[in-house]
């Protein structure tokens, strides 16, 4: 049985996104940025997979504190026994989402992520 | 009188190539349509060139010649341009050209340094040399009056100048109006005629001197008027000074009165940038706040599966609680069965079981076990609320409404910054190169020259008492001198007697004469108004000693205040009196002058046009006087009507109007 993960990485786009995205003043903290690319990646419906090409990035302890990631992974994705490595997949994937949406917009707009995204869905669906 | 019959322009402004328009022979009106940037200024402009030799902006600056010719033309590389004039004064034909062309050895002139012009008079076929020419032209429309003569609406709101005491505008303007009534014909044989009174006054007191009995008194009379004549030059050298300072009091006045506007713009300048403080503050407060909500918006988020996996463990969990219920209810019945089994009896009625029912009982019994090997998993039902409950704390409060309320401001507040800021560049572009502690300057200097001058009204005030103290001296000792002198003296006498008559003579025509032309003109101008006003309630205009204009109520009561349009009638009404007074007689060319004005007032405008000039030629646009209206106003009085048509932003045709 594969192990979970104590820590999450990032490729190094997206490290250099995520440097960017606080530059920008649109979160307080990187980590919000990659939990918003989780959250992103799951409800565009993104299979899970396996990270590759990354740089760790931070504790699972400090990243995770109170265990909701885990708890919301694991619910969503039941047959998963290792949620963080998943999480870290999903996160990376949920930023180049996440990347792709601030090319076109100067602000964060949440509503307008997720009418993007349905659109994609449909997209995809037809 | 002059009379216009053709200009002829080349690559004038607008004007690319040679165009030309004849003015028919007859008196009466002329109408050039065109709309905005088609080149009707230009086109008077292109008149004021031929005459003075500069053309002038709508607000009344010099425009350097090198930017006049025509920008298409100068891309094909032909620079310079030409104006040609044909008229009439006083029955000569005369041909006036003028042209400006580069100076040889340079191909592309940059500056009016690099021009040279020519200006050719011919009469006949004759070209006149270069003082006759001046001298001619200098009779034909002198520049001073052409005021007059080629004007357009701003130049009509400057009018209202001559209502203002001390308005230098409105002394310049009084001039102007002088000399087209033709009053320095008078003024300048009035002052030649104080030289000779003064020169015979001079010549009484030598012949006095000549005389033993009257030497004292002579040398006397000689000494007084010396010292009058210093006085007198003092007197000139503070009105020359007063007149120098006051130009440049005047000036910094006018500067001053720019400079309001600029204070003003600064002001708002000012105000925009606090603006800007405060609107970054607020993107600064709402980014912050977005930045806080960001925080959590991950599990907003995944609300929708969240809330998904909730209703599913909730139906689940049901199921689990419906079958430990049944596990229960089965788990009884089996323990009641069995005892019934075991007593043989019936525990309910204690009656005793026949063979048949107890062999029911067994299979009941049977079946019952069966259900209850089936047990409900307890493990799963604790696994699930634990994560039902977990998954329900993971719901945090939706602020996707708030988040989208925080951005549509922050929108707002980028564009009201763009907004603020191209205001800001506009106001910093309109005050590129003025220095603010200049305004300051020209603040004291202003009240520094004011001081001035005041102290040369003082010096002005003393030497004219003192002259007049000195000439009264002359005038003791003259009746000294007439009742002591010989035969010579009396002879000068005479003659400064005569002298003295005649200058009192034209010093009482002059002023007859003004409060003739004041008469007049007021009368003129009245006629003329009451014909273009379409107020029934004002009565007359009043002149007054600076031939400004005053409305005047049915009541008698003057209008203190008017509109634009009404500067604009009242203008017109003294252009029109002093078109009827002057000596000097031209066409009339104007330049939008229905700008201000209602269709009321244009169509009484139209219809008096004849009246005001033998030659009248209109530059308009269309909007601001219909075609149809100006021939149903005109009727046989409209002469020619042309259009200046665009070819492009940098070339207008002037075609012959076609409706």
């Amino acid at each position: 049985m594969p192990t979970d993960k104590n820590t999450i990485g990032v490729t190094q786009e997206n490290r250099e996104f995520l440097e960017l995205v606080i530059e920008r003043g649109l979160f307080n903290d990187q980590m919000d940025a990659a939990k918003l690319g989780l959250a992103l990646a799951i409800r565009q419906g993104i299979s899970p997979g396996e990270a590759t090409g990354i740089d760790t990035k931070w504790n699972v302890g400090s990243f995770d504190k109170d265990g909701h990631l885990r708890n919301v992974v694991s619910a969503i994705f039941p047959n998963v026994s290792t949620p963080y490595r998943l999480a870290e997949y999903l996160i990376n994937e949920g930023l180049i989402i996440l990347r792709r949406h601030l090319v076109d917009n100067p602000s964060l707009d949440i509503e307008k992520l997720q009418g993007d995204m349905r659109n994609e869905g449909e997209g995809q669906a037809q | 009188m002059l009379f216009l019959h053709r200009i002829t322009v080349e690559n004038f402004g607008p004007f690319k190539g040679i165009q030309t328009i004849d003015f028919p022979p007859e008196p009466g009106v002329v109408l050039i349509y065109g709309e905005n940037m088609r080149g009707k200024t230009t086109l008077l402009n292109a008149i004021r060139y031929a005459f003075y030799g500069y053309v002038r902006s709508r607000g009344d600056h010099e425009i350097d010649l090198a930017k006049i010719g025509n920008w298409e033309a100068a891309a094909e590389g032909v620079y310079g341009f030409r104006v040609v004039l044909e008229f009439d004064y006083k029955g000569t034909p005369y041909e006036l050209t003028r042209q400006c062309r580069p100076r040889p050895g340079i191909t592309t002139p940059v500056s009016s340094l690099e021009y040279a012009q020519d200006t050719l008079l011919r009469c006949g076929a004759d070209v006149l040399g270069p003082e006759q020419r001046d001298r001619i032209l200098a009779q034909v429309l002198p520049e001073k009056i052409s005021r007059f003569f080629l004007f357009d609406g701003e130049l009509l709101q400057q009018y209202e100048e001559l209502l203002r005491e001390e308005s230098n505008m409105g002394r310049q303007i009084k001039e102007s109006i002088e000399r087209i009534l033709g009053v320095p014909v008078l003024t300048n044989a009035r002052a030649d005629m104080r030289e000779l009174y003064r020169d015979a006054q001079g010549q009484e007191g030598k012949a006095a001197q000549r005389d033993q009995r009257t030497r004292e008194f002579g040398n006397h009379h000689q000494a007084l008027i010396d010292e009058r004549t210093c006085h007198e030059s003092e007197l000139l050298r503070l009105a020359g000074e007063r007149e120098a300072l006051y130009s440049r009091w005047k000036a910094i006045e006018d500067a001053l009165k720019k400079s309001e506007r600029l204070k003003a713009l600064l002001s708002e300048r000012d105000a925009l940038q606090n603006d800007i403080i405060v609107i970054d503050q607020k993107v600064t407060e709402k980014r912050a706040r977005i930045r806080d909500l960001m925080v959590e918006a991950w599990r907003w988020l995944l609300h929708p599966q969240v809330h998904d996996l909730i209703r599913a463990m909730e139906v689940r969990i049901e199921v689990l609680r419906a079958k430990e219920t049944e596990f229960a209810v089965a788990s009884e019945k089996l323990k009641a069965t069995d005892a019934a089994i075991d007593s043989g009896s019936c525990d309910s009625c204690k009656r005793p079981l026949d063979p048949e029912t107890l062999i029911t009982f067994r299979t009941r019994a049977d079946s019952l076990r069966a259900l209850l090997k089936e047990k409900v998993p307890a493990e799963e039902f604790t696994a699930l609320l634990h994560r039902l409950a977990t998954l329900k704390e993971f719901l945090a409060p939706d602020h996707t409404a708030v988040l989208k309320e925080l951005n549509l401001s922050l929108d707002d507040l980028r564009v009201e910054r763009a907004t603020k800021l191209d205001r800001i560049e506009e106001i910093q572009e309109q005050t590129r190169n003025i220095d603010e502690s200049e305004i300051r300057k020209l603040s004291s200097d202003h009240e520094r020259i004011g001081q001035e001058i005041a102290i040369l009204d003082q010096g002005i005030q003393g030497e004219t008492r003192i002259i007049q103290e000195l000439t009264d001296s002359i005038r003791r000792v003259q009746n000294q001198l007439d009742r002591l002198g010989g035969a010579d003296l009396a002879k000068e006498r005479r003659r400064r007697e005569t002298c003295e008559h005649l200058l009192n003579l034209f010093d009482q025509a002059v002023g007859e004469y003004r409060d003739r032309l004041r008469s007049k003109v007021e009368e003129d101008a009245t006629s003329l108004f009451l014909r273009l006003t379409t107020e029934s309630d004002y009565l007359k205009l009043k002149i007054n000693e600076n031939y400004g204009l005053t409305i005047i109520h049915k009541d008698g009561v003057a209008i203190p205040v008017r509109s634009a349009g009404a500067e604009h009638i009242v203008a017109l009404s003294l252009m029109g009196a002093l078109q009827r007074n002057a000596p000097l007689r031209g066409p009339i060319i104007m330049d939008s002058p229905f700008g201000r004005l209602d269709q009321g007032h244009t169509t009484r405008v139209v219809r008096s046009l004849p009246c005001m000039a033998d030659q009248v030629l209109l530059l308009v646009y269309e909007a601001e006087l219909e075609p149809r209206l100006a021939r149903n106003e005109l009727m046989a009085q409209l002469k020619g009507e042309y259009k200046l048509v665009r070819k492009s932003a940098r070339h207008s045709v002037i075609q012959p109007y076609t409706e």
